[in-house]
Formats: C-alpha cells, sequence, structure tokens
C-alpha cells in the first residue's frame, strides 16, 4: 500500500511539475529509399514527446553533394546554415510534431545519407540514445534506369494453365541481380513466395485463379516489375478421361 | 589652575572623540551601497553640504536609453534607467552614523515590467520568468542606517536596512563606477551582485587596516513584480565578504552566501560565491568579477565572469565591458514547482559570451550636473544551437542621453 501511494504521488508529481522531471523526447527519420538524380527529395523528421511545452531544436545534417531547397513546418523556426538545417520550437506540443525537410539529388548515382539530432534545450532528457535517425537513399540515374522493363510472358494474360505444377516465366532484365515471386490465390494478398536468379519458377496451385507478379532487383536502380498478372488454374483431367473425350 | 587643567582635558577628550569619529567615518568613504567598498580613486561626483552636524551627499544618474536589437528575440524600446542616492554622516560620540537612501524611478520609466535585453534572465514579469529582459530595480533600492565605532585599533560597524545590500559580492554594478557609462545590466547580474536589494537587512563587521571581514543576515527572496514597496520577509539567508584593500585604489573581495529560495519560480535555496578585484585611479576603473551560483532544485553550478572599465577623457567616457556567463533559463519553464522534486535533474545551461563597448560624450557641464550622449554595441557569441532561436548574429545597440547629478 505504501510503495503503491508513493507511485501515485511521484506519478502526481510528475504530471503536475514536468519542469522539474525529465522529458523523453525521441526523433525519427523518414525518406524515399531511392530517387532519381536531380530531383526533389522531401525527408520527414517526426518529433515525437509525451509531455506539452518544452522547447527543441532540432539539426539536420544534409547529405553530402545534395542541395538544399527548403525547409519548415508550421510552429518551427528553420534555418539553414553550412550543410546544417537547425529548426527550433520553443513550446511544442505533446504528441507527434513533422518537420520536412527537401534537398535537390546530388546529378550523380550514389547513395546519400540524411542524419538528423534533436537536443532538449529547456528540460533535461533522460533518454538521449532516442534522439537520432537517418535515413539512406539511392541516387540514381534515370537515363539508365529508365530503360529498364520487365514483361510477364507465361502464362499469356488472363491465360489458362493445368493445376497443380504451373510455370511462371518473364523477360530477363540486364543487370538484375533477382527477381522476387508474388503471387496469390483466391481473394489472398499477394505475398512473397520466391527469390530467384532466373527468369522462370514453378509452383503447384490449386484450381481457381491466381494472381502474379514478379519484381526485379537491380543494384543501382529502382526495381522494375511486371504489371499484375491473372491466371486460370483449371484442373487437368485424367488422361484415360481425356481419350476417351 | 583647576579649572584650567579641567578645561585643557576636556579640549584633549573632544579632540580624541573627533579623531575617533573621523576614523568611524571613514569607513563610510569607501562605500558605495550597502557596505560595499569601492577603490578610494573612484572619482563618484557627489553633492555635499553641511546640515546642522550633519555631512549630506547627493548623487544619482539617469539614462534615456533606446535600444535596438537584431535577431529572432531581439526587441526595441525606449526606456529609462535611473537611481539616486541621498546619504547623510555625522559623529555620535566616539562613533558614527550614516543614513542612506538610494530610490528608483525605473517602475515608472520601464513598461511591461522589463526592458529587452538578450540574453538576460532573472525575476519575474507578469508571474513569468523574464527571458532576455532586465527587470526594473524597486523606488526603495536601499534604506539604511550604519553606525561605525572604533574598537582598539580597529573600526567596527553595524549596518541595518529594511532595504539594503548584505554583505555579498562587490558594488553593485549600478553602483560600479566602471559600470557606470553602460546603462544596461550586466548579464552576470543574477550570479554576481543581484542581492544589492534585499530586506531586512542586517551586517556587522570589522575593518582593520587594511582588511574588513563582515557578516549579514537577510531575507534571501528576490524583490517581487510590486517595484513600489517594501517587501520585507523572515531573515533567513546569510553570506559573508572578506574584503581587501592593499592599496587605496585596489580593491579585491571574496565573498559567499546561502540564500534560501531566492527565486520565485524556482524551488529550493541557492549558493552564492564571488570573487572581486575593483581598481581605480584618476580616470580609468577597472573591475573584474567572478561569481558562482549553485542552484539546490537542479543540484547544479553556474559560472560567470565579467570585467568591465571605463575610461574619462575630459568630455568623453569609453566604456567596455567583456562577460562570459552560463545561462539556464532562456526558455520559459514547461511548469513551476513549489518544492524540489526528487531526483534532481540538470536542466540545458548555455554558455552566453557578450562584448559591449560604449562611448559618451559630455555635451553640457553645468552646475552639478553632467549632460551626455552616448551609444553602445554588444555583439554576443553563444552555442550554434542557439542560432535558431536567436538568429545568426544578433546584435544589440544603444543610443541614450545621460546626466550625472552631484558633480
Amino acid at each position: 500500500m505504501r510503495h503503491l501511494l508513493t507511485l501515485i504521488s511521484f506519478a502526481l508529481a510528475a504530471t503536475a511539475f514536468a519542469d522539474h522531471i525529465p522529458i523523453d523526447v525521441s526523433l525519427q527519420m523518414s525518406g524515399p529509399a531511392m530517387a532519381p538524380a536531380g530531383s526533389d527529395i522531401t525527408y520527414t523528421i517526426t518529433l515525437t514527446t509525451l509531455f506539452p511545452g518544452a522547447a527543441y531544436a532540432v539539426t539536420d545534417t544534409l547529405p553530402a553533394n545534395a542541395r538544399f531547397a527548403s525547409a519548415g513546418a508550421p510552429l518551427w523556426n528553420c534555418l539553414q546554415s553550412r550543410g546544417k538545417v537547425t529548426c527550433g520550437n520553443e513550446r511544442l506540443s505533446g504528441g507527434s510534431s513533422n518537420i520536412q525537410v527537401v534537398v535537390t539529388a546530388p546529378d550523380t548515382p550514389q547513395v546519400i545519407t540524411n542524419t538528423a539530432h534533436v537536443d532538449s534545450v529547456s528540460v533535461f532528457d533522460p533518454y538521449p540514445a532516442n534522439n537520432d535517425d537517418s535515413a539512406n537513399t539511392l541516387i540514381y540515374d534515370p537515363a539508365i534506369c529508365g530503360a529498364n522493363s520487365i514483361k510477364a510472358l507465361v502464362p499469356p494474360p488472363h491465360g489458362t494453365a493445368a493445376a497443380p505444377h504451373v510455370t511462371f516465366q518473364w523477360s530477363a532484365v540486364a543487370r538484375a541481380i533477382r527477381y522476387e515471386f508474388y503471387a496469390g490465390q483466391g481473394s489472398a494478398m499477394l505475398t512473397l513466395v520466391a527469390l530467384t536468379a532466373e527468369t522462370q519458377i514453378v509452383r503447384d496451385f490449386v484450381p481457381g485463379e491466381v494472381q502474379w507478379y514478379v519484381v526485379a532487383i537491380l543494384p543501382d536502380c529502382p526495381p522494375v516489375a511486371t504489371a499484375p498478372q491473372t491466371v486460370l488454374v483449371q484442373a487437368q483431367l485424367p488422361r484415360g478421361r481425356a481419350a476417351r473425350h | 589652575m583647576l579649572a584650567l587643567l579641567l578645561a585643557l582635558a576636556t579640549l584633549t577628550h573632544e579632540h580624541e572623540h573627533m579623531h575617533a569619529a573621523g576614523a568611524a567615518q571613514s569607513i563610510f568613504l569607501q562605500q558605495t551601497s550597502g557596505t560595499s567598498v569601492a577603490p578610494a580613486g573612484e572619482a563618484l561626483p557627489m553633492t555635499m553640504f553641511h546640515s546642522g552636524s550633519w555631512n549630506v551627499m547627493l548623487h544619482g544618474i539617469a539614462f534615456l536609453n533606446d535600444t535596438h536589437q537584431s535577431g529572432f528575440r531581439g526587441r526595441d524600446r525606449t526606456f529609462s534607467t535611473n537611481w539616486t542616492m541621498l546619504m547623510a554622516q555625522r559623529s555620535a560620540g566616539r562613533g558614527a552614523i550614516m543614513l542612506r537612501a538610494m530610490l528608483s524611478g525605473e517602475a515608472a520609466t520601464i513598461r511591461d515590467r522589463k526592458y529587452p535585453e538578450l540574453f538576460q534572465t532573472g525575476e519575474t514579469a507578469f508571474g513569468k520568468q523574464i527571458i532576455d529582459g532586465q527587470h526594473p530595480h524597486d523606488f526603495f533600492m536601499e534604506l539604511a542606517a550604519e553606525y561605525a565605532h572604533p574598537i582598539g585599533s580597529a573600526t567596527g560597524y553595524l549596518y541595518l536596512a529594511p532595504v539594503g545590500d548584505p554583505a555579498l559580492g562587490p558594488v553593485a554594478y549600478p553602483h560600479r563606477e566602471s559600470a557606470m557609462e553602460i546603462p544596461q545590466a550586466v548579464l552576470s547580474h543574477h550570479f554576481q551582485d543581484s542581492t544589492h536589494i534585499s530586506y531586512n537587512v542586517v551586517t556587522a563587521g570589522v575593518a582593520l587596516r587594511a582588511v574588513r571581514i563582515e557578516a549579514s543576515a537577510f531575507h534571501g527572496g528576490e524583490p517581487d513584480e510590486n517595484r513600489w514597496n517594501i517587501d520585507g520577509g523572515r531573515i533567513n539567508s546569510a553570506s559573508g565578504r572578506l574584503t581587501f584593500t592593499p592599496i587605496s585604489d585596489l580593491v579585491a573581495q571574496v565573498s559567499f552566501g546561502y540564500l534560501t529560495k531566492p527565486e520565485k519560480l524556482e524551488p529550493g535555496d541557492a549558493k552564492r560565491t564571488t570573487a572581486s578585484v575593483s581598481y581605480a585611479e584618476g580616470p580609468l576603473a577597472i573591475t573584474a568579477v567572478w561569481g558562482r551560483a549553485y542552484k539546490e532544485s537542479h543540484d547544479q553550478t553556474l559560472e560567470s565572469y565579467l570585467a568591465e572599465s571605463s575610461l574619462h577623457l575630459g568630455r568623453s567616457w569609453i566604456a567596455a565591458r567583456f562577460e562570459d556567463v552560463q545561462k539556464d533559463e532562456l526558455f520559459q519553464h514547461v511548469h513551476t514547482s513549489p518544492v524540489i522534486v526528487f531526483p534532481r535533474f540538470p536542466v540545458p545551461v548555455f554558455r552566453v559570451k557578450a562584448a559591449t563597448l560604449g562611448y559618451t560624450f559630455d555635451f553640457l557641464v553645468r552646475g552639478s550636473a553632467r549632460y551626455g550622449i552616448g551609444a553602445n554595441y554588444t555583439l554576443y557569441r553563444f552555442p550554434e544551437i542557439l542560432k535558431v532561436f536567436y538568429g545568426e548574429r544578433p546584435r544589440a545597440r544603444m543610443l541614450y542621453i545621460r546626466t550625472r547629478w552631484g558633480v
């Protein structure tokens, strides 16, 4: 009972006197995994804190070779200087708050890294380990990658196949390091069924409609995917009955 | 013959009284605020006259300022900083007595209970902590009586003040000659000399040749926002100071104070340690101060350093100030607490440096008054992270008209 009262009183004190207790703040950054060279890339920095009213400063160290385009969010004041964007908010409301930072990607293919850090400037932050995050973006040459394409070959679109062994085939993509085969039957969601380096695969299905597509994974270009395909898998008749027919 | 001897004895006794009283009165000569000692070379202008057996002194200073500050937190404002002092002293038996009143009209001449000053903190305005601003001084800055009496070759003194300056810190900045041509407050004020307006101050001290040792008891709370009254308060704080004057133009002091709940919005007590050296000779006045404040509420110690000087050449005054101070109140409290919450956690602290250079020209010297016009400019250095709150390069410039009276 005494421990319970202690806990309750501490909780009350923590709620009423937040200036004298630590307030944790965490930062997460998100951005595209890939972007064409020279394009604008938007990164979103999300701050989460339990208590409202504290002041925070976010420092975003922009990717090398990327050019700053813009930064901001309502109630945030942002400055850009020497490859860094710093944003400040003197009274952050509780919950989450987003800052968007836009940079122009470099003109040559490479991987760029954007890193952000938050400083609590008015109250003690008890857990600084969650104050940093980064996002990597692969910058590709759209002139090269734009030529990549993949087509479903077998079974033909809206064609039929005999159960249970169904063969799927697609066109080869230059420099592809692997192919991801996704399929689903009936109303089931399409899931990753297999990874392969070949351009064909055989899988067993029961009679019914099957949806499928293939994604080609490339080392320095965005993945390319076939259009979603549908094939009707039919029951195979016994060889004898087929002969009688 | 007997009558002649008695008369001679009486004269000798009176002469000794006068000599003793003179020694006692000399205690007051270098005191400018409370019992703090300024260098003898400080040429504080004063009007002196006699009223009966009293020697009366009057002086004061007033600025009409116009400040312009750049950066996100910079503000512009026209306001006046000012104070005046009336002091009277006379012999009293073998001792001497001094009465002093120091008044300020800043409560009427400063709007919104503060004037803008970048990176300045301390006290409250409209119930909120003051950030980037300086509070006005109370109308009653000091109301004090002091009695000094020879004790052997030493002189003891007792200072009583419903509003006064306890034995803690250097001479407060409004009364330092080295600071007097810079109208804005020092950023280290609340680490070094902010107790210059305290309540129910009792100080007892002994001066022996170059050394003074004194101790004070007083109410430790800072003044409230009503600047027209005398707040009062229970005596709950104490301080002690050792002052050393190796030559009359050089004064050094170390002091320590324990302040019971000094701040309105911050729970807990504070400890303050200061050391300073002041030198004044002819036209030059220099002061260097170190102040350390320990805050119980966050179990944190903050440091401050100050160096300032003024040079008086004919009608020109050149003033400079440099400060290096750790600030912990540059952002509003999320919530205030009437009690310390354990465990205690430190609050973020930022080291701020400020350099001010100023010039005043006395365009008119008439009677006991000097009228000057001047300006000063302040540059700041601070941690990179604060730029988003203060701007890349905030600056402050001050234009002012100044009058000193009591020349």
